[in-house]
């Protein structure tokens, strides 16, 4: 079992920045014995003397503009399970550790994305695309990647000889102990952790109890350590706060893409594809606007996803600011990966579905429609709007003689000494065809029709109402 | 410089200037009109695929449509989808079936906005899927039908507008310009404006086509 440990220094201050740049000072504040201290901050307010652990109002001192939020646990864990999601396509087993910490098992994925070194830069620079900064450790026990991740180096560490060495540089301060046990062991002369290897056990246990004999065990891979593994939701679920209230299409994009990274990583774990996506922009007293965008079959395309949102934000005018962009998809389908890229020389199948789902993004799946037959006398109900490609194929093709264009409904005709006229006046050139019928749903339909034609050469469909006034009706147009 | 000097772009664009160079032309392969007499005008002995075509006619009811029928179902046979954008009354399925065209690749777009309307031509132009494209443009530029003409042949698609005659006047990028007239007969007459690589034709006289 290989293990790779993230750690991520600044994730409770990443998240309020994801959303996009924040120019000017920014930082987070911890709350401890009752007083409020800086606990993160962000390069521009270091720049202007914040400092960790600075008294809160001291850093509101030196720097008037200062952003503060305060932490906020949850929603780093949710930021951290949302991140697990979109790690899961590199391991089935991951494990997360407070609000910063997540261990991945690498060794059964090791071959696959072809050796520790390019699976830790692929995930460093995903992680990168996300938003955040890590330290990464792969190391054989889980417990010494965590510390020497936490200790804030970055290494690939082969077998337990190489931990040791590694975790014994290690001072005592970065133990992930209780205070006291650290001070304890520095009391005790004890600088580095590689000295307190060389204790007897015994002793170590009598003076700071079995807790850091069981850790000590752990760091050199001689006791097992209980992770608790993480299974990804069954729908994906991801929110971004945008900095500031926008309604720019480029910031909202710049947003959208982190999330699609999101969902497309949590795909690629699951071996599935989306097909309908919920966009979810956030605006003031809680009011959203919700786009649907479906897709014509699953993909798990990151360009795809962003370019028809592109085309539905292009052509929706908001009408209230948008504080945070959310993402939901709940259906998923198994797709396995294609070796076809989708740009470049497509199948006909994939442009097709391209230019429908392009058309629908921006104008409504209900601007597209198709056509069928349906058997029916009525001219109006002999045929409706139908998905596109549903129409089958008739075998036996009614032969009678129908106009190309039908009106949207039947126009009343002049008529002048009991003839009808349009344009003109209208030359019977074949009929009565009788059509009389619908006496089942009340839609009584009783009209003879004929092909008419007018002295400007137009050649119409019209009919007379055989009861009702015998009035005269042009329902359609032979082009 | 002076009024009189003879346009050379205008002259292009009514093809009554043969290039010695170009070769495009020749190279022409159309789809059949399905009426023999009209494919002999034709460059290419049929209708141009990968350009637009301008059917210009004054009054509907004529056979302005039966006179595309014979390609538009060939193309829905072969596989390729046929593109309505905002027709100006519902294509009746019967018809449509009755004329042989696979109602299954029957695709209709009604455009929301104007803005949405140029943008829905040219993406199913460019797309290529669509083998023809009808539409019935109420006001459009020489640009605009630029535009068109090149995702016609991006996309190697048949793009056709009707438009009314008054439109002869504007010269038009399209590959073939038909005006269509009725005649006494009762069929309709259809003279070739402009033809790729020939003079102006016709009329050649259609009867039957009882759309």
């Amino acid at each position: 079992m290989l293990w790779m440990c993230l750690y991520l220094p600044h994730l409770p201050i990443e998240i309020h920045t994801r959303g996009g740049d924040i120019d000017g000072p920014m930082a987070v504040s911890v709350k401890e014995a009752g007083r409020d201290y800086v606990g993160f901050c962000n390069e521009a307010a270091g720049q202007l003397g914040v400092v960790v652990g600075q008294r809160l109002a001291t850093a509101q001192a030196l720097c008037g503009q200062l952003r503060v939020k305060p932490r906020d646990f949850d929603a780093e864990c949710v930021a951290l399970e949302n991140l697990a999601a979109w790690l899961s396509q590199f391991s089935s087993f991951i494990s997360f550790e407070g609000s910063q910490t997540v261990f991945i098992e690498v060794g059964g994925s090791l071959q696959l994305f072809g050796g520790a070194q390019a699976l830790s830069k692929r995930v460093q620079e995903g992680l990168n695309a996300l938003g955040y900064v890590c330290a990464w450790v792969v190391a054989p026990f889980p417990r010494a990647a965590a510390l020497l991740a936490r200790a804030g180096r970055s290494c690939w560490l082969q077998d337990s000889r190489a931990v040791k060495l590694a975790v014994g540089e290690t001072p005592i301060d970065c133990l992930e102990l209780p205070a006291e046990t650290r001070q304890g062991l520095q009391s005790l002369g004890l600088r580095c952790v590689a000295e307190c290897f060389a204790l007897p056990i015994s002793g170590l246990a009598k003076r700071f109890g079995k807790e850091l004999v069981i850790y000590l065990d752990r760091l050199q891979g001689h006791a097992a350590e209980p992770l608790k593994p993480y299974s990804p939701p069954l729908r994906f679920s991801s929110c971004i706060d945008l900095p500031a209230a926008t309604e720019q299409t480029e910031a909202l994009l710049f947003v959208a893409k982190r999330l699609v990274i999101e969902l497309v990583g949590y795909l690629r774990g699951r071996g599935a594809g989306a097909q309908r996506l919920l966009w979810i922009l956030s605006h003031e007293k809680n009011t959203s606007t919700r786009f649907q965008i479906g897709l014509v079959a699953p993909s798990r395309e990151e360009s795809h996803f962003v370019e028809l949102l592109r085309t539905r934000l292009d052509r929706v005018q908001l009408s209230q600011p948008v504080y945070a962009l959310g993402l939901l998809v709940e259906d998923m389908v198994p797709l396995a990966a294609s070796d076809q890229p989708l740009w470049g020389k497509t199948q006909p199948q994939e442009a097709w579905a391209l230019l429908v789902e392009r058309l629908a993004s921006r104008m409504g799946e209900d601007a597209l429609h198709g056509l069928v037959g349906a058997d029916d006398h009525r001219p109006e109900r002999a045929w409706r709007t139908a998905k596109l490609g549903e129409a089958r194929p008739k075998t036996a093709q009614k032969n009678d003689d129908r106009p190309i264009w039908l009106l949207d409904s039947p126009q009343a005709l002049s008529v002048s000494n009991n003839w009808p006229h349009k344009n003109g006046k209208l030359e019977i050139l074949s009929g009565p065809e009788r059509i009389e019928t619908g006496w089942w749903d009340e839609d009584v339909v009783d009209r003879d029709y004929y092909v008419a034609r007018n002295e400007s050469g137009e050649r119409f469909w019209i009919y007379r109402e055989r009861k009702h006034e015998q009035k005269w009706f042009v329902h359609g147009v032979f082009a | 410089m002076n009024a009189d000097m003879v346009n050379l772009d205008g002259l292009m664009q009514q093809g009554n200037v043969w290039r010695a160079g170009d070769a495009r032309a020749r190279e022409q392969v159309g789809i059949p009109t399905g009426f023999d007499e009209l494919d002999t005008h034709l460059p290419g002995s049929g209708w141009p695929m990968g350009a637009l075509t301008e059917i210009l006619c004054d009054r509907q009811g004529m056979g302005e449509l039966s006179l595309i029928m014979p390609a538009l179902a060939r193309l829905s046979h072969e596989g390729r989808w046929l593109a309505w954008i905002a027709p100006p009354h519902i294509p009746y399925a019967p018809a449509l079936a009755t004329h042989g065209v696979d109602l299954s690749k029957v695709l209709v777009v009604h455009p929301r906005a104007e803005t949405d309307m140029l943008w829905t031509i040219e993406q199913a132009l460019r797309a290529g899927t669509c083998g023809a494209v009808l539409v019935w443009p109420r006001l459009i530029s020489e640009n605009n039908l630029r535009r068109l003409q090149l995702a016609a042949e991006t996309g190697k698609s048949w793009g056709i507008l009707f438009r009314s005659t008054w439109a002869a006047t504007q010269s038009s990028p399209a590959a073939l310009r038909l005006r269509l007239d009725p005649t006494q007969s009762g069929g309709m007459s259809v003279r070739v404006l402009k033809r790729r690589g020939g003079w102006p034709t016709g009329p050649v006289y259609l009867n039957g086509l009882s759309g």
